[in-house]
């Protein structure tokens, strides 16, 4: 089981915003949010709130849990 | 922000003709007068004495101040990357090249004291040649920061990652350093000598920790008005936690390596340990933060 995420999407969708925007607007490195966009670090709960929260939507529209069959 | 980063490459711009200027008058009287030069002789010391001591010592502020300007350079500016990925990397040597031409004035005056041939003449001059090299690039370096400091907001992009992915190269290049000179002590030089003598060699270890401290007071120096909670993101502290790890496991066979030589003194533990440590801890932080999720 992965957590998956539609940050990649949610940037696109904010005028290809670039991760180290994103990264300076929820307080990590550009590093950690690579990253997560690619599913090889899980945020905690509150960074991924963060996330979801700036781009004013709900946690499930940013992230969602990926099966091991959907996988 | 904008004024502060002019005001300190204007500083190093004249801080970078000063060093090469003091370099050119170094090496004229090096290879001119050595013996007067080095003051092979420990004769009474004459003004040119005083003035070769404070060249050294404004290159040495010189490569000091440079090298914390390009940790700056790092985080404010996206722009000049291999340029200043270069100059760190020669900067380090430089600074190590000082160090070098210590060890080579004393092997020179020895050696003309006994009356053998000199034959550290060209390295001294090498060490040299690097530290002007160092000091050219710079100029050329800053004349570039110039023309990108009037035209940038430098405000809008601040990038303190880069400051943490630094100081690990220059953990790791400290490490080997320090690691290949304890076995090279260990391994080929006089086991009497080194009993005897082995805190002559710490002023050498220092030096090779220089770059790192910097990198590491400088990140101290920007995180200081933070919690100690907020120096790190939690990607960063799970990596720290994982080499931290790494380290432990891997330092117990790098530690057993040492059996394979006869320690000289129970200092060399110490040394090896600290600067193996160093080099694990570095070299794993930079492979799980930066490597590993991108292969």
């Amino acid at each position: 089981m992965k957590l998956g995420n539609t940050i990649r999407r949610c940037r696109f969708d904010r005028d290809e915003m670039s991760q180290q925007e994103l990264a300076n607007a929820v307080g990590v490195t550009r590093q950690t949010i690579f990253s997560i966009e690619k599913g090889k670090f899980i945020p905690s709960a509150l960074l991924a709130l963060k996330i979801a929260r700036f781009f004013n939507k709900s946690f499930e529209e940013v992230f969602f849990i990926v099966d091991d069959l959907q996988d | 922000m904008n004024a502060r980063i002019k005001m300190n490459t204007g500083i190093l711009f004249i801080f970078s003709i000063i060093s090469f200027a003091s370099l050119l008058y170094i090496l004229y009287h090096v290879n001119s007068n050595l013996v007067r030069a080095i003051n092979i002789f420990k004769a009474d010391f004459e003004a040119i004495h005083y003035l070769i001591g404070l060249a050294h010592l404004l290159i040495l502020l010189f490569h000091l101040y440079a090298i914390i300007y390009i940790f700056v350079h790092f985080r404010l500016f996206q722009e000049l990357k291999l340029l200043k990925t270069i100059l760190l990397f020669l900067g380090v040597i430089s600074l190590f090249a000082m160090g070098v031409e210590k060890i080579m004035v004393d092997e020179i005056a020895r050696e003309y004291r006994h009356g053998s041939p000199i034959s550290e003449l060209y390295i001294l001059n090498f060490a040299y040649i690097t530290n002007m090299a160092f000091s050219l690039l710079m100029f050329l370096f800053l004349l570039k920061t110039f023309k990108l400091v009037a035209f940038e907001d430098i405000r809008t992009k601040y990038i303190d990652e880069k400051i943490f992915i630094i100081a690990q190269y220059l953990g790791i290049v400290a490490g080997i350093t320090g690691l290949l000179f304890t076995l090279h002590m260990i391994r080929f030089v006089r086991k009497e000598i080194l009993m005897d003598k082995f805190w002559v060699l710490i002023p050498f270890y220092i030096m090779f920790l220089i770059p790192y401290a910097l990198a590491v007071l400088y990140w101290f120096g920007l995180k200081r008005k933070q919690r100690i909670n907020d120096w790190y993101d939690e990607k960063q502290l799970q990596d720290m936690l994982k080499s931290s790890f790494t380290t432990l496991i891997l330092s117990v066979p790098g530690l057993a390596c040492l059996l394979l030589f006869q320690i000289p003194h129970s200092i060399f533990w110490i040394f090896y340990y600290f600067f193996l440590i160093m080099l694990l801890f570095s070299s794993s932080t930079l492979y799980y933060f930066k490597i590993k999720d991108t292969v």
